[in-house]
């Protein structure tokens, strides 16, 4: 505001000719809907998104031009509306539904109290946990080049388990994964092998979509389950998401009550 | 008064849309803008033997252009949403989620080129959308839709941009939201990201009228660990040796990059021309600049296939595989010779025989080009690839028009017809890389330690050698003397021995099994010459004559089942290079195929309970493509 004070005086002294002259101008028509009235609110809007857009307020003639476009504007889109154009405009109802929809983007961002959040955090713990992850090494055995895999896996001597079974096309060696990523990898009889095994002893075999493994469990990571105050900034933010998403679908939700929806065929 | 009042419209128009200012941001003064990401406790050690990670490095959201216009409103957010496995809603109003495991990379790819006006100029708040460009090319019909789109894509083509919506502001904004849009979902060991662009140049060498009409010279340009402030697009140059300028700058200024070319297949022959852009000869400083600016090539997506020919190669039976052949934007069949990597691998040889260097020494990976943030890679689970206009299965011509039954006597829409229902359900790229990481996945494009696949999540190992001994192969250590004693795939050989590749595929669990396994040798002798092996089949079959006998695998097509009895979850094979002539150039390539399964097509026309197209394939092979590993007599 402080940068458009000149202007504005500038803007007020020809809003107010320009205005003077639009009277004198259409004395003969002085129905209620042939009065143009321009919001100074408006312009100063108008004159601040300038100001974004180019880096300085507008000059004189800058701002006259700002006046005249808004009553030029105003004047089609009165006139537009007065031929019906508005209405059965898909483009112009899409316009206007964006426009509200913006609306609801623009509400203030809310901050809740922290026993609210904590309780918040409380009733969604499951979602900031880490599953349990399991490490585990295997010895591979291909359907292809033998007659029975299960059976030499059954009967291989582990003890020396790095150089026996085939080659695998992924490590030998899995870091800890969760049961889920082990069995999007590798399957589900092998996931639960491998979370059902205990650790350091070696499984039976076990089919993958790959062939056979015996399988041992290295080292199983506890599920972790962070405390309100390590996983604060992420159940904020998820909070906030949450409660903007919730203020949008109430308002829409509030505006469609307001109507009695029928479908036609 | 009226003379005032047009005089002030016009003061207002220049004051909002003109100004457009070409800032100087030199590499230099840039800071580096993406962050290294914390490495997290619970990340897992290096593997010195690598790991292979999925990911898909060409997507667009609502920022692109053609995006946008097809109604597309997901935003960068969206694309890792996606990735990690969450659910997004496509244009069509249904929901998309990804069939299978979360990717492991993952890359937004939205065009350079007027990136984030879109938005802005169907945004009644921006003046973008008050400038004579943005009037009715939003709508609701199809032909208003396709007819803003040309209008757009008529300026990308030409590099002439509008001078009213060419706010280099918006779209230097909007590049910084991509590079930080990046960097908020990077979890080392999780998901990787990167600041990433498409670069759009369009052969601007035919008339075909006032559209994006032309053959495809598009890249994406990926940045390792730090970007730019300001990205290059066809509206700075439309000549794509321009932008490897531009990146080698950016090199030397800490932004490594690397560009990788796409649908080559519809680039009218000039994607892998043997001269410049402008029809001259190519120098070997030429050369050694693409080579050093585009180490891979992104071969298999959504809009075809770009390996290989049928009419390139006559006796490869399996070549026939999702072509695609329409100009961007037009029917117009774009020239095949020049537009194929398996071709151009060959020709790198002529070039270098010339220069002494081989500018298409490339690396191989696919990706998907997705235009709703988020893609379909299994052929049950295909939404298409722009948005609005190919949502539904019948504007995608996978079910007859108008509600028929069959495809007897319909008349058939021309854009289904034409470009929809020659796209296929494609693909992915695969890394084989030591870490989740930024760093380890780029370096792992660099060094071309990557393949290619269709959409499945096919693992593929190739080594070469010349001293690899049989019993590797079934050597449970056999990846770790591979290393020691070859090199991976997108590596050299040279010298005296006889190139030996020992190859380890094995399929996707939640995929088909595997068929088999080819070699493919490419080598130039004044024009370029290739041969097939198959060197691993399924079910205990050996070659005959280079190739596996039938498997007998079958795909029920009313049911889409397939037996369940053959095919191979794993192949392994040690070929040695049969016809090798010691001081003779030549390239090898791996590439691996599923058993049949019933294409997306066929899927969709069973859902809708109506006949299949009639002139599309009803099943599809899907399939992995390796880097090549190179023999260099010298």
């Amino acid at each position: 505001m402080k940068l458009l004070r000149d202007p504005l005086i500038h803007f007020l002294t020809l809003g107010g000719l320009l205005f003077i002259g639009h009277a004198l101008w259409s004395t003969h028509v002085t129905r209620a809907d042939r009065e143009l009235v321009v919001d100074t609110r408006e312009i100063t809007r108008q004159s601040e998104l300038f100001a974004v857009e180019n880096g300085r307020p507008p000059d004189d003639a800058e701002l006259q031009g700002i006046v005249l476009a808004y009553v030029e504007e105003e004047v089609l889109a009165r006139e537009a509306v007065k031929l019906g154009l508005d209405t059965d405009d898909t483009i112009i109802r899409r316009r206007l539904a964006q426009k509200m929809r913006l609306l609801g983007d623009a509400s203030a961002e809310l901050s809740p109290g922290d026993d609210e959040l904590r309780a918040w955090f409380e009733e969604r713990s499951e979602r900031y946990a880490v599953d349990e992850r399991r490490g585990v090494e295997h010895v591979f055995f291909s359907d292809e080049g033998r007659d029975d895999a299960k059976a030499d896996a059954a009967a291989a001597d582990l003890s020396n388990w790095k150089s026996v079974g085939d080659p695998f096309i992924i490590a030998r060696n899995i870091a800890p994964q969760s049961r889920a990523k082990l069995q999007q990898d590798y399957g589900g009889a092998f996931a639960r092998a491998a979370f059902e095994a205990e650790p350091g002893v070696w499984s039976a075999p076990v089919r993958s979509p790959f062939g056979i493994h015996r399988l041992r469990v290295t080292e199983v990571v506890p599920r972790q389950e962070p405390s309100f105050e390590a996983a604060r900034a992420r159940v904020l933010a998820d909070w906030q998401a949450e409660a903007r998403d919730r203020a949008k679908a109430e308002s829409l939700r509030r505006m469609v009550e307001q109507y009695d929806v029928v479908i036609t065929e | 008064m009226r003379k005032m009042m047009l005089m002030g419209s016009a003061a207002v128009l220049a004051a909002c849309s003109g100004d457009v200012e070409t800032k100087e941001v030199t590499a230099a003064e840039a800071p580096p803008i993406t962050q290294a990401a914390q490495r997290s406790a619970d990340m897992p050690a290096p593997n010195p033997t690598r790991n292979v990670y999925f990911g898909d490095t060409h997507i667009h959201t609502k920022n692109s252009f053609d995006a946008y216009i097809f109604n597309v409103r997901v935003d960068l957010d969206d694309v890792y949403k996606y990735a990690m496995g969450e659910p997004l809603t496509h244009p069509g109003g249904y929901q998309i989620q990804l069939d299978g495991p979360p990717l492991d990379f993952v890359a937004s790819t939205d065009h350079g080129a007027y990136l984030g006006i879109l938005p802005l100029m169907d945004d009644p708040s921006s003046p973008l959308s008050k400038t004579e460009v943005a009037q009715g090319i939003f709508g609701s019909d199809p032909e208003v839709i396709v007819a803003g789109f040309q209008r757009i894509g008529f300026s990308v083509r030409t590099g002439e941009p509008y001078a009213e919506i060419y706010d280099r502001d918006v779209i230097d904004d909007t590049w910084g939201r991509v590079i930080s849009t990046a960097d908020k979902y990077y979890q080392p060991g999780k998901l990787t990201t990167f600041a990433a662009y498409e670069y759009t140049a369009v052969t601007n060498d035919t008339e075909r009228g006032d559209n994006f009409g032309g053959g495809n010279l598009h890249r994406n340009v990926f940045f390792k660990d730090s970007a730019p402030k300001r990205l290059f697009s066809v509206l700075d140059s439309n000549n794509p040796e321009d932008l490897w300028e531009w990146m080698d700058q950016q090199r030397s200024a800490g932004h490594d990059s690397i560009s990788v070319p796409h649908n080559s297949n519809v680039s009218n022959g000039r994607m892998f021309a043997m001269d410049m852009y402008d029809g001259s000869a190519m120098s070997p400083a030429d050369a050694e600049r693409r080579i050093r600016n585009e180490p891979i090539v992104e071969m298999t997506q959504i809009k075809g296939t770009s390996e290989t020919h049928p009419t390139l190669s006559p006796n490869d039976e399996f070549a026939d595989f999702e072509i695609y052949e329409s100009l961007l934007g037009v029917f117009d069949i774009s020239e095949v010779s020049g537009g194929y990597v398996r071709e151009a691998l060959a020709n790198g040889f002529g070039i270098q025989a010339e220069l002494g260097v081989n500018p298409f020494k490339f690396g191989m990976i696919g990706a998907s080009d997705v235009h709703t943030a988020g893609a379909g890679f299994t052929e049950e689970n295909y939404w298409g690839k722009v948005g609005i206009v190919d949502a539904t299965a019948e504007a995608r011509g996978a079910v007859p028009p108008g509600g028929a039954k069959t495809w007897d006597g319909v008349e058939r829409d021309p854009n289904a017809e034409m470009w929809f229902s020659r796209w296929g359900a494609s693909g992915l790229a695969a890394v084989w890389a030591e870490e989740n990481t930024r760093e380890s996945i780029f370096d792992s494009m660099r060094r071309k330690e990557t393949y290619a696949t269709s959409g499945t999540r096919i693992r593929l190992r190739v080594f070469g050698g010349t001293e690899f001994s049989d019993d590797m192969v079934s050597a449970a250590d056999m990846v770790e003397r591979a290393y020691a004693t070859g090199v991976p795939m997108g590596g050299e050989l040279s010298g005296a021995g006889t190139p030996q590749l020992l190859i380890h595929a094995a399929q996707d669990p939640n995929a088909a099994p595997l068929q088999r396994v080819q070699v493919v040798k490419v080598w130039y002798d004044g024009g370029a010459q290739e041969r097939i092996w198959d060197v691993a089949c399924s079910d205990g079959l050996t070659p005959v004559d280079g190739r596996c006998p039938d498997n007998g695998a079958s795909v029920d097509l009313d049911t889409c089942e397939y037996s369940s009895d053959k095919g191979a979850g794993e192949l392994r094979a040690l070929w040695t290079d049969p016809t090798h002539e010691p001081g003779k150039n030549a390239a090898y390539y791996v590439r691996v195929l599923e058993n049949p399964t019933c294409r997306w097509t066929t899927w969709q026309a069973n859902k809708a309970g109506v006949e299949r197209h009639p002139d599309r394939p009803a099943t599809v092979q899907d399939r992995a493509y390796s880097s090549p590993i190179w023999y260099d007599a010298e």
